[in-house]
C-alpha cells in the first residue's frame, strides 16, 4: 500500500479501514474499536530510523449510508508539521489496544504500508 | 438421489479450517470526506453552534449561562424569619440558561398573532412544589391573566431584563434551582437544604452542589411552549462535567455492615455522607447549620434529600438509596390533584383559574352585533364574536389514570453515580406480560400489568483515580448515550412505539381526529386538524387532554396491548462513558419517552417534561396545598391567593418519585450538554480532548497500567485532603 503526501503538508490525513472480506465479524471489530487506544509509528524504509513513534492516532465515524446502518470507523492519523518535514519513503504501522478485552493488534498485517513524502516547491505565505 | 451408505463414504470424515472471524486487517481508505471531519479538525466541542443537534449547552463559566452570585448568606434562612426568606429576592432560586436554541422550538403562539407573549397563571397549582414559586409570590398576586406574577410569561425572545427571571421563558432551555419550601414552611426550620454555592478552581467558575440541584421543564403540555423534542429521531446524549468530591484520605469502607452503600475503599463520595474512622457519621458542610459541627448525631442528615425520606407522617432520617443523581428526565412529580378529596372533601368542586385566552385570542361566535373580537393585541374587527377566556376545570379528581402511579410508569429515569463509584440508571418501568396460567393471552385474562424498578450499574469507574489513593477532588466527563435501534421520522416518532399508542380519543370526538378505514374523511396525519375547525388551535397539539382524549391504561384494552406490541420501536442501547471511555453498556434497553400527565393541562403546568441537572426529582415530598380544614362552604373562593398552605406529601400512590428519585449529587458541576442525537464514541472522545486541559482530565483506560508516571496521568490537581 502506498500513501503519498507532500513535504510540509498535513493533508491528506492517513486513513485506514477494515478489510471486509466477508469472513470476519466486522461489527464486533468496530465495537471493539470504539473503546480502544491507537498509536501510529513510522520509520525510514532504508535506515530504519523512526520518524514517528507511538503518536496518538484515533478513530472517526464513517458517514452512514442510511440512518439505520451500523456504525463503522476509520482509523486515522493526523499529521503534524514535524512528521512531514523530511522527504523520503517510510513504513508505517498502527498498534491498537482494545480496552474491552485487553488485547492489542498491530496492523496492517498482510501488506506493508509505505508512506512517500515527496518534495514540494510551494511555501506557506504565512 | 440414491440411498447413502456411511460405509461407502470415501472422503475425510474429520476436517478443520481456519476461523477468520477474529482476523482483522486494515488497508488504506479512499480520499473521500465521508467521515465526521469535526472529530479531526474542530477546536470546539461537537456541534457547538448547531442547535438542531445540540440544543442545550450550559456552561457555568460563561455569563451567557449564569450569573455567579451564590453564597451561604442567601441560601438558607438560618436565624432569619420565614417572611424575609420569602420576600428577599436574593433568596430566589438561581436560574441558568442554555447558550443554544433548538431551531424548531416554540415559546409563543404560531397562528396569526401579534401579541408580545403568552401568560400561564395556573402555575400556582404546582409551582410551589419545587420552589419555582414561594408563598409570598402567591399572597401578593391577584388572579388575573394580565398580572405579571406569579404567572409564567412566554416570549419569542426574552427581554434582557428577564433573562434570568424565573417566571419568564423563551426558546432557550431554562433551569432553576430546586427549593424545598414544604416541610415545615411556617417555622424558621427549613428542613431540607438545597444549597448551591459559588466555587472556582483551575477550570474556572463552577458551582458546588450541597443538597441543591437544577430543574427545568422543556415543554408545557397544552400551551405553546416546547423547546426540546420529546422523542429525538435516533436517540439522545447527555454530557456533563462533574467534580467528584473527596472526603478524607483514610476511610475504609463499607461504612456500615447493615448498609450496602459505602465508600468501598475509595475516598470519593457523591452522597455527602460517610462514617469517619471513629464511626461517626459526617455530612458535607451545609449552609443550614453552624459550620463548626456537622456530626450526624447532633444535627443530622435531615437537612438533605439524601438522608431523609417521607414515611407518610414525617421524615425518616438515615441513609437512603436515592442519592447521587446527576441527570433526570421525565415527570417531576405525580399528579398532586389526583384524589378527589385530598384529605379535605372541601376541594371537591374547586376549579382552576379562569383568565387565559388561547392562542390567536380565539374568537367565539356570540351572534351579538355588539360583540367585536379584538383581544388586547390580537385580531380585530370580528363582529359577532368575542374573545373568551378559557373555562376553568375541576382541580381534583380529573386524572384518567387508574392510580396516580400510572403517570410515572415509563415516564421517569434518573442517572447516578453511587458512593462506590459505579455509574448507572434507575427507571420505573411499565410492565405487561402474559402469566403462565395455561390460558392464552388472546383471552386477555392472563395478561397482567404493573411496574418494576429497573436499574443497572457499571463496575467502579476510573479505578486509576478512585482507587489510586491520592484522594484529590477531580473532574470527570460523564456521557450517557441512548441509541435507538431504529431511527424514526415524522409521524413514526409519535406512532411507532410512541405515546400515541396509549392515547384513546373519546368516541364522540373520534370523527375530528381520525377516520375509519374506508371512510370519506381524509386522514389528518399525526397532527390532526379539522377541515373547518370550529375554533383555531395551535398546531402540533394532541387532542386536548382530557376533554377529548386521554391515556388509556386498561391493561386488557387495545391501547395498552399496542404499547407492548410495539416495544421493538423503543429498543436500543444505553451507553455510559467516563472521560471519553465506555464503562457500561446496556443492551436491549427500552426507551423512556416522557409524556404529560393524564389530566387537564391547567393542573400539570411544569410537572411533566422535566430535566434535572445535579439531582433527581422531589416528587410531592415538598408539596404544599391550601389549608381547607374546617371549611364547609365557599372554600374554593379563597384559594389559591388567600389561603394558608400546609404540607402535602401525597397518598400512597403518589410517592414513587420521592421514594426513588428525591436525591442529589453532592459535588461540583460545570457544564451540561444535551444532544438530540446519539453521540458516537469518537465524538465523545473529541469532546474529552477539547476539555482535557481545562478540567485536567485523565484517560482512565490508558492510565490504568501507568501508575509509575505517564505524563498525561498525573493527578495533581490540588492538595490532598486531611486524614479523617
Amino acid at each position: 500500500m502506498e500513501f503519498f503526501i507532500r513535504k510540509d503538508s498535513i493533508e491528506p490525513i492517513l486513513k485506514m479501514q477494515l478489510v471486509q472480506d466477508g469472513r470476519n465479524d466486522f461489527r464486533h471489530f468496530h465495537d471493539k474499536l470504539s473503546n480502544s487506544s491507537i498509536y501510529f509509528s513510522m520509520k525510514d524504509e532504508k535506515t530504519g530510523i523512526p520518524r514517528v513513534l507511538n503518536k496518538t492516532a484515533g478513530i472517526v465515524t464513517k458517514e452512514p449510508t442510511s440512518v439505520n446502518s451500523p456504525t463503522e470507523y476509520y482509523i486515522y492519523y493526523k499529521w503534524t508539521k514535524r512528521d512531514v518535514k523530511k522527504t523520503g519513503r517510510f513504513e508505517g504501522q498502527f498498534i491498537i489496544y482494545f480496552h474491552d478485552d485487553s488485547t492489542e493488534l498491530i496492523a496492517p498485517i498482510r501488506e506493508n504500508l509505505y508512506i512517500t513524502i515527496s518534495d514540494s516547491f510551494v511555501k506557506s505565505p504565512c | 438421489m440414491g440411498t447413502q451408505n456411511l460405509n461407502n463414504f470415501y472422503f475425510n470424515r474429520v476436517d478443520c479450517k481456519l476461523n477468520y472471524s477474529s482476523y482483522y486487517d486494515i488497508f488504506l481508505a479512499p480520499d473521500e470526506k465521508d467521515f465526521k471531519t469535526d472529530v479531526i479538525w474542530s477546536t470546539n466541542i461537537i456541534d457547538y453552534n448547531d442547535g438542531s443537534k445540540l440544543p442545550v449547552w450550559i456552561d457555568l463559566n460563561t455569563t451567557a449561562s449564569t450569573q455567579p452570585n451564590t453564597s451561604c448568606v442567601f441560601q438558607y434562612p438560618t436565624g432569619m424569619t420565614s417572611t424575609t426568606y420569602y420576600t428577599n429576592n436574593n433568596y430566589r432560586p438561581f436560574v441558568i440558561l442554555s447558550n443554544n436554541v433548538w431551531p424548531d422550538a416554540k415559546s409563543a403562539c404560531e397562528c396569526p398573532y401579534t401579541g408580545s407573549g403568552f401568560t400561564i397563571c395556573d402555575i400556582v397549582w404546582t409551582g410551589l412544589d419545587n420552589g419555582l414559586l414561594n408563598i409570598n409570590d402567591i399572597d401578593s398576586s391577584t388572579p388575573s391573566y394580565l398580572h405579571e406574577y406569579p404567572c409564567i410569561d412566554l416570549f419569542n425572545d426574552l427581554p434582557s431584563s428577564r433573562k434570568y427571571d424565573i417566571f419568564s421563558y423563551d426558546k432557550r432551555f431554562k433551569m432553576h434551582q430546586v427549593k424545598a419550601f414544604g416541610f415545615p414552611w411556617w417555622t424558621d426550620t427549613f428542613y431540607t437544604d438545597t444549597t448551591i454555592l459559588d466555587a472556582t478552581d483551575y477550570s474556572g467558575y463552577y458551582q458546588e452542589l450541597k443538597g441543591g440541584f437544577y430543574q427545568g421543564f422543556y415543554k408545557l403540555y397544552g400551551y405553546p411552549y416546547e423547546v426540546l423534542p420529546t422523542r429525538p429521531s435516533c436517540g439522545w446524549s447527555f454530557e456533563t462535567y462533574l467534580k467528584i468530591n473527596t472526603i478524607c484520605t483514610n476511610i475504609e469502607g463499607p461504612d456500615s455492615s447493615s448498609s450496602p452503600h459505602g465508600v468501598y475503599g475509595n475516598c470519593y463520595n457523591t452522597s455527602g455522607w460517610y462514617l469517619d474512622t471513629a464511626g461517626n457519621g459526617v455530612i458535607t458542610p451545609l449552609c443550614s447549620e453552624n459550620p463548626n459541627g456537622y456530626q450526624y448525631d447532633t444535627i443530622g442528615p435531615q437537612y438533605t434529600f439524601n438522608y431523609s425520606a417521607w414515611n407518610g407522617s414525617g421524615m425518616s432520617l438515615g441513609r437512603t438509596d436515592k442519592y447521587g443523581f446527576f441527570f433526570y428526565k421525565g415527570i417531576r412529580a405525580e399528579d398532586k390533584w389526583f384524589h378527589e378529596d385530598m384529605s379535605y372533601s372541601a376541594f371537591t368542586g374547586c376549579t382552576t383559574l379562569s383568565g387565559e385566552v388561547g392562542c390567536c385570542y380565539e374568537c367565539v361566535e356570540t351572534g351579538l352585533t355588539g360583540d367585536t373580537c379584538n383581544g388586547p393585541t390580537g385580531p380585530t374587527g370580528q363582529t359577532g364574536f368575542t374573545a373568551t377566556l378559557e373555562d376553568p376545570v375541576k382541580l381534583t379528581g380529573e386524572n384518567k389514570s387508574p392510580t396516580a402511579e400510572h403517570d410515572v410508569y415509563s415516564n421517569a429515569i434518573g442517572f447516578r453515580i453511587t458512593d462506590d463509584m459505579r455509574i448507572g440508571y434507575r427507571t420505573i418501568r411499565y410492565t405487561g406480560s402474559c402469566q403462565t396460567t395455561g390460558e392464552t393471552c388472546n383471552t386477555g385474562s392472563s395478561f397482567h400489568c404493573g411496574y418494576t424498578i429497573e436499574e443497572s450499574y457499571s463496575e467502579p469507574i476510573c479505578a486509576f483515580m478512585t482507587q489510586s489513593g491520592d484522594c484529590v477532588s477531580n473532574w470527570v466527563q460523564v456521557d450517557v448515550v441512548f441509541n435507538r435501534n431504529l431511527c424514526l421520522e415524522d409521524c413514526e416518532i409519535h406512532n411507532d412505539g410512541g405515546v400515541n399508542d396509549l392515547v384513546k380519543v373519546r368516541t364522540d370526538k373520534f370523527q375530528r381526529y381520525g377516520r375509519h378505514m374506508g371512510g370519506s374523511i381524509t386522514p389528518r396525519g399525526c397532527h390532526p386538524e379539522t377541515p373547518n375547525p370550529p375554533a383555531p388551535t395551535c398546531k402540533d397539539e394532541y387532542p386536548a387532554f382530557i376533554s377529548e382524549a386521554y391515556f388509556d391504561f386498561n391493561c386488557h384494552g387495545a391501547k395498552v396491548q399496542k404499547w407492548f406490541d410495539e416495544k421493538n420501536y423503543r429498543m436500543g442501547t444505553l451507553i455510559f462513558y467516563i472521560n471519553g471511555r465506555r464503562v457500561h453498556k446496556v443492551e436491549n434497553y427500552e426507551e423512556i419517552i416522557p409524556r404529560q400527565l393524564n389530566t387537564n393541562k391547567q393542573t400539570q403546568v411544569g410537572v411533566a417534561y422535566n430535566m434535572s441537572w445535579g439531582g433527581g426529582a422531589t416528587g410531592l415530598r415538598e408539596s404544599l396545598i391550601p389549608d381547607m380544614s374546617g371549611c364547609t362552604s365557599g372554600c374554593c373562593s379563597t384559594i389559591p391567593y388567600d389561603s394558608n398552605y400546609i404540607h402535602w406529601s401525597g397518598e400512597t400512590d403518589q410517592r414513587l418519585i420521592m421514594e426513588n428519585f428525591a436525591g442529589s449529587f453532592i459535588g461540583g458541576i460545570s457544564q451540561m450538554m444535551y444532544y438530540i442525537k446519539p453521540l458516537t464514541p469518537d465524538e465523545i472522545y473529541h469532546n474529552f480532548l477539547i476539555n482535557k486541559s481545562r478540567y485536567k482530565l485523565i484517560d482512565c483506560e490508558e492510565c490504568k497500567n501507568c501508575y509509575d508516571g505517564c505524563v498525561d496521568c498525573n493527578i495533581e490537581n490540588s492538595s490532598s485532603p486531611p486524614a479523617c
